[in-house]
């Protein structure tokens, strides 16, 4: 369980999030869904524990999160991988530091079958240059579901892939938290709302300058039913809708701020 | 091109024989066979136009400097010895030369050595710690702009040997652009991988070998190269002031007893030995950064 409780954060003088509150219970896949600038990416370092907020707690079973957290691991839209690293060291290295005490043949065995599981077997020894990039961002997963981790952190990690390998990757996604068996909560960030409607059991949404929680909405079906079906379903498009709408409502506020602002400065 | 290098080897060879300048043939008939080889062994048609066309610059300054000194003498015999005497003088000095190459190479390693030694330490340290960034800054500033050779009369005066003083002067030109270029490669590196490399909760050696070293390696290396210049240009310049061996001190005093056949040949020399090492320092850098190839 992930309880966060009136974060904020401010760079610079700018608030980038502003009191935000959330608990995500075990075994959920949250999508925070949110247009670029509304501070999604930086709550998700938050989690990591990469950042510290200016005021509020976050708190991963209890235990507050107080530097890079060993319950988390993260995979990034890119520079996820180490470039002078073959994929397998890539992956030897990050399950070395998570079991100092295994031998070197275990960590490559363990180093391969997560390759495998991800459709990467023959990649042990190639450069990431050499991978196309979804096939980086496999290699990117296999190496973040490797270590012993109880939540996995995503920021925006299909962004950068064409539509074909971003629909095979979330399939992947969705197995993979399918098959963790609720022993793993995923919080995925994204600005793609069919993507989060596809892979998200929760939803929460973000308004920006300041960034702050809209809304946070279930989405019951999602686990079910292939991706053909889930967007003939009646609750998931009228939660799609319900999104835009929400969406549309948060930018008409933002452009009637500007405009008293504006108009205040008597232009 | 070919033409022009074809008529280039006739003259040059007709040239030579007529004055009975053996060496020059030689060259005359080596430069375009050298071509010729290149141009069977390799496929790429860009670097076979480049074999013929260096061929060809090369082959028409020997020409030129034959026809110049031994066919016609219209320059100075004294400043300006004909190619044969050079080439014939070059393979009787070999050993000498080499002998000079191995007191020049103990200085230029050992200085090489220390700066990787100081600066990438350094570098890593400093590049990794806004705050040692700030404190060094000013310093770095300021001592990095002052050229080395300055520092030739006090190492002279301060340190025990002439070896230890020229290996002080080539290590401080040495150590600046290497300092500089590593500080660059760590700060540098994407934010988003260190974020990587923190969530793996790596120890505090492996971050510093695994993940710092390599992610500023491609700038340490710039850094090495414009160093390994650096040398050469000291380590002559300190040869030619304090030294009684070496490839500096040979060309140095050759002129002294004004022997300029040897002066140039001495000169033919270190070029040769430089663009060897620098051919074998890009060797190392590719084999370093072949990660960077994608592959297939």
């Amino acid at each position: 369980m992930i309880q966060c409780t009136d974060i904020s954060i401010s760079f610079q003088g700018k608030v980038v999030l502003d009191r935000i509150g959330l608990s995500i219970p075990d075994g959920a896949f949250l999508c925070l869904l949110g247009q670029s600038g509304c501070g999604k990416s930086t709550f998700l370092r938050l989690l990591a524990g990469l950042l510290k907020a200016d005021c509020g707690s976050i708190t991963i079973d209890g235990k507050p999160v107080d530097g890079p957290e060993k319950a988390c691991s993260v995979v990034f839209q890119d520079y996820s991988l180490f470039p002078w690293m073959t994929t397998g060291d890539n992956l030897m290295l990050a399950l070395h530091a998570a079991c100092p005490d295994k031998s070197k043949a275990e960590l490559r065995n363990l180093a391969e079958s997560y390759l495998e599981l991800v459709g990467l077997g023959g990649a042990f020894h190639q450069y990431p240059a050499a991978l196309s990039g979804g096939m980086r961002q496999r290699a990117a997963i296999a190496r973040a579901i490797s270590v012993p981790c109880r939540v996995l952190l995503m920021d925006e990690p299909f962004g950068a892939l064409d539509p074909v390998n971003r629909a095979m990757l979330q399939d992947l996604v969705r197995t993979l938290h399918a098959d963790s068996g609720g022993q793993r909560t995923v919080v995925f960030v994204t600005h793609d709302v069919d993507e989060a409607l596809y892979l998200g059991t929760q939803i929460a949404v973000f308004g920006s300058s300041p960034g702050r929680l809209l809304a946070l909405e279930g989405n019951p079906v999602s686990r079910q039913i292939s991706r053909e079906k889930l967007f003939e379903q009646e609750t998931v498009i009228s939660l799609q809708k319900k999104i835009m709408e929400i969406y549309r409502s948060d930018m008409n506020e933002k452009l009637n701020r500007k405009e008293t602002f504006l108009a205040g400065n008597g232009i | 091109m070919i033409i022009l290098l074809i008529i280039e080897f006739i003259g040059l060879t007709a040239a030579a024989v007529w004055k009975h300048d053996w060496f020059a043939a030689a060259a005359g008939i080596l430069v375009p066979a050298a071509a010729l080889i290149r141009v069977l062994l390799v496929w790429d048609k860009d670097r076979r136009t480049a074999a013929v066309d260096v061929a060809a610059v090369l082959e028409g300054f020997l020409l030129a400097w034959q026809l110049a000194t031994s066919n016609w003498p219209v320059l100075d015999p004294v400043y300006f010895p004909a190619p044969d005497a050079v080439l014939r003088q070059f393979f009787s000095e070999l050993k000498d030369m080499a002998h000079g190459m191995v007191s020049s190479l103990y200085l230029l390693g050992s200085a090489y050595l220390l700066s990787l030694a100081t600066a990438i330490p350094g570098g890593l340290a400093v590049g990794s710690s806004r705050r040692l960034r700030n404190a060094a800054e000013p310093f770095s500033k300021v001592l990095s702009v002052i050229p080395p050779i300055v520092y030739i009369p006090y190492a002279i005066r301060l340190l025990p040997s002439f070896s230890a003083a020229s290996i002080f002067v080539i290590w401080s030109g040495a150590f600046w652009p290497l300092f500089a270029n590593t500080v660059a490669g760590v700060v540098n590196i994407p934010e988003t991988l260190l974020d990587s490399a923190r969530m793996l909760h790596l120890g505090k050696r492996t971050f510093i070998f695994r993940i710092l070293l390599p992610g500023a390696m491609p700038s340490i290396l710039t850094g090495a190269s414009l160093s390994l210049v650096f040398s050469f240009l000291l380590l002559t310049a300190a040869e030619l002031i304090g030294a009684t061996e070496g490839l500096g001190w040979y060309v140095k005093d050759r002129a002294d007893f004004g022997d300029y056949t040897r002066v140039i040949v001495g000169i033919i020399f270190i070029g040769l030995v430089i663009t060897a090492i620098s051919a074998g320092f890009k060797r190392i850098e590719k084999r370093i950064l072949r990660y960077k190839e994608a592959a297939q």
